[in-house]
């Protein structure tokens, strides 16, 4: 709540003129923003693309700001619908499970646990289609109710729900998979 | 499972999948695995970008929008020039400018000078019914050019602004 009072403070100072602080802005908001383009392009370069791409829009939009919402709501749907455009554009096909194995073999060979279980964790959420990869982490995010993940995706909430509960479910069946599947191959 | 996980049970309904769980080796080993999920994904689901991104978002700020094509109202004046255009066609029409029917004879266009053994045909055009068929040809490419440039990014850009 303080945070929102906040974002809607500087977004008076930005319409009154201070560009810079929209800096403040980004700052606040670019990590979930970036997140949520990730999770649909599944490409870095992409995905700052799309969510820098997004900021600006947000920017010279935020007169349209009607404040019914939460900033943050706003901005991760321009961020959504932005990514999900990009994603149209693309041509090349989202990378197989296979190409991400090569592409992090070839990085490194000093994997830690933990850059294991990222790797295992993209891979899973690779099974997903993109709408579910998005609700998914916004609920894990745990700053979102239902009814902003749904307005953000396009969904309702009682669909939200039904679907970051599949979602939940699948990617553990994933995960099991993928992690029987790293045991066999050692 | 995933509402015990969430902590949305209450305790009697805790209680009760624990004890399920604890009867049941693969619905111990179900909970797991989605606990081992929850915790994972909870502590890693935030992704940052690179370290200069907001210094790219100010710097990009002055460039926006980018020219993807030519500026609406150039498209606008086109529409328009083609809707004109049209309309100035179709009232010479009406006046009668076209009716009446042409012919073109091939043998005194082509050979004038040439003596030829065989006659070649000759056509003959309703002007009327050609200057109709350029007018509709014309009005289509407006109406393709009015739904591209004009209302297309029109209700693109409300529907992702809108809220």
């Amino acid at each position: 709540m303080h945070r929102d009072t906040d974002d809607l403070k500087l977004i008076d100072r930005i319409l009154a003129g201070e560009q810079n602080v929209y800096a403040q802005l980004v700052e606040r908001h670019k990590n979930y923003a970036f997140t949520i383009a990730m999770r649909i392009l599944q490409s870095r370069p992409d995905a700052e693309e799309a969510a820098q791409d997004a900021f600006v829009k947000a920017y010279h939009n935020l007169a349209r700001f009607n404040r019914e919402a939460k900033f943050s709501t706003w901005l991760y749907r321009i961020v959504f619908n932005t990514a999900v455009s990009y994603r149209r554009k693309q041509k090349k096909e989202l990378q197989s499970i296979e190409n991400t194995i090569v592409a992090y073999d070839q990085d490194s060979e000093k994997m830690l646990e933990k850059k294991d279980k990222s790797r295992f964790l993209q891979m899973g959420l690779a099974k997903l289609n993109e709408a579910d990869r998005v609700a998914i982490t916004l609920f894990y995010l745990k700053e979102m109710s239902l009814e902003e993940i749904g307005n953000i995706t396009g969904m309702m909430p009682n669909t939200v729900k039904v679907r970051i509960h599949r979602a939940r479910l699948r990617l553990a069946e994933e995960m099991k998979n993928i992690l029987s599947h790293e045991a066999l191959s050692l | 499972m995933l509402e015990y996980i969430d902590g949305t049970l209450n305790a009697d309904e805790a209680a009760e999948l624990i004890h399920l769980a604890e009867a049941r080796p693969e619905l111990k080993n179900r909970l797991r695995e989605l606990q081992a999920l929850n915790s994972y994904f909870t502590g890693h689901a935030v992704r940052q970008p690179s370290k200069n991104f907001t210094q790219q978002v100010m710097a990009r700020l002055d460039q926006y929008p980018r020219q993807a094509g030519q500026p609406i109202w150039k498209n606008i004046m086109l529409l328009a020039g083609i809707v004109v255009t049209a309309g100035i066609a179709a009232w010479l029409v009406s006046l009668g400018l076209f009716d009446g029917t042409a012919r073109i004879d091939l043998n005194s266009v082509m050979f004038q000078k040439v003596p030829i053994k065989q006659s070649l045909p000759s056509f003959s055009f309703d002007g009327k019914t050609i200057v109709n068929a350029i007018i509709i040809f014309n009005l289509v490419i407006a109406f393709f050019l009015l739904v591209r440039t004009v209302l297309r990014p029109w209700f693109q850009r409300r529907s992702r602004l809108h809220f």
